[in-house]
């Protein structure tokens, strides 16, 4: 990308104010970086709630992304569009947790307890399991709501990217998604994973 | 709802806030790659003249156009290389499609130089380059020339936020092996095809794949 259309892009930002946050945060206003962190919290929540499942590991995952921008609080410059930054730091951060929980998840299934606990669906996380009985939760939803749940959690579309491929509105999207989420999560709980999941 | 983690949420922005000190910003990748450039530039050549010395006709070679289009390229894709290093070395939602577009062209003049070098080569005689022991040293020189530059790239970059580190670290290493391509120009007398594709060429553009591997180890944070 260059200057020119981060310049633009900037200009369009949703929240000028947080840039301009940052900036006093990077020299050492404490009042502006708390101003800047609760501001962006909900946002960076609304942004993994997107994207992940288990309801549990949405806040660690805020807070993993919290620490993360803290961190590289240095690298932000300011002729740049503040939310790419962030949000590229949210789905480094938010991919890194995912990876750390599956090996995690993976060595527990490697472990001896695996045949302890294999009868167990809730217990059963290894990816293929998981990926079956998810894909069977998803048959269970009407077509119009697969095709959502598909193209914004597998083809990787954005909530106005399926409204227009759908000719749906958005928050008509939104609805039916979550509700589509809701009813597998209550077909997966019915064949016994945990009502957390 | 006001849940536990909610909770520990709020705490840890108060703590973050609380703890907050002055940074300073990054300065921007053109920069960076100006003076990271020159650094990488100056270690090369001085390891080079300490350690091996310069080819006796440099000062004729440098008046061989074909000699100069090569080393202009080497030197774009280096420099071109480094930037995207440090774009990458940025967060950001997407890859940079600018620092994508240099990477893809580097490649490009990478794999066609090395297809020319090829093509030209008499492939008669890769045994006999091997086996010649004063030039594979080549390879060897290479390595040693650029280490130091390499370690000292990917400890910066690992001090930035690199969120694709993959393309971090091949960008790293695309760089570096060009820098140190172009340097060995000028202390290898070998300008036969076969040689330059067998030990100079081959080897720097295979060397820049390393960097995918290093990135994956050592620039995830």
């Amino acid at each position: 990308m260059t200057d020119k259309d981060e310049t633009s892009e900037k200009k369009l930002e949703r929240n000028p104010e947080w840039s301009v946050w940052m900036q006093e945060a990077q020299a050492g206003d404490k009042k502006s970086y708390n101003k800047l962190l609760s501001a962006i919290t909900p946002a960076l929540r609304r942004f993994v709630q997107g994207r992940i499942f288990n309801i549990d590991a949405i806040e660690d995952i805020v807070q993993e992304i919290l620490m993360a921008i803290h961190k590289s609080r240095h690298t932000y410059r300011i002729d740049q569009p503040f939310e790419r930054w962030m949000y590229g730091v949210a789905r480094y951060k938010m991919i890194d947790y995912l990876r750390k929980m599956t090996r995690h998840t993976k060595k527990e299934i490697l472990s001896d307890n695996f045949e302890t606990f294999s009868e167990l669906a809730s217990n059963n996380n290894d990816e293929g399991i998981l990926s079956r009985d998810l894909s069977n939760a998803l048959e269970q939803l009407p077509e119009k709501q697969q095709r959502i749940i598909n193209m914004m959690k597998i083809d990787g579309f954005s909530i106005t990217e399926t409204a227009e491929k759908m000719e749906m509105s958005e928050s008509a999207v939104k609805v039916a998604a979550h509700r589509g989420y809701k009813k597998m999560q209550d077909w997966l709980v019915k064949n016994g994973y945990d009502d957390n999941l | 709802m006001v849940t536990n983690k909610t909770k520990e949420t709020k705490a840890l922005i108060k703590g973050l806030a609380d703890n907050l000190s002055a940074v300073r910003p990054v300065v921007s990748p053109a920069k960076r790659m100006f003076v990271w450039g020159l650094f990488s530039i100056v270690i090369i050549v001085a390891i080079a003249t300490i350690q091996i010395g310069f080819r006796h006709d440099a000062d004729t070679k440098v008046n061989d156009l074909s000699f100069i289009a090569e080393n202009i390229a080497m030197f774009l894709i280096g420099f071109g290389a480094l930037f995207s290093a440090f774009k990458f070395a940025i967060p950001d939602i997407n890859r940079d499609r600018e620092a994508v577009t240099i990477v893809i062209t580097g490649v490009f003049f990478w794999l066609s130089m090395l297809a020319m070098t090829f093509l030209t080569s008499d492939t008669t005689n890769f045994e006999n380059i091997f086996s010649f022991n004063s030039v594979s040293h080549c390879i060897t020189d290479l390595l040693m020339v650029t280490t130091i530059p390499i370690i000292a790239l990917f400890a910066l970059i690992r001090k930035s936020a690199p969120v694709f580190p993959l393309w971090a670290g091949y960008t790293v290493l695309l760089a570096i092996s060009s820098i140190g391509a172009l340097v060995m120009r000028y202390v290898c007398p070998v300008d036969e095809s076969s040689h330059l594709f067998l030990t100079h060429f081959f080897p720097a553009f295979s060397m820049s794949f390393l960097g995918l591997l290093i990135g994956r180890l050592f620039l995830r944070w």
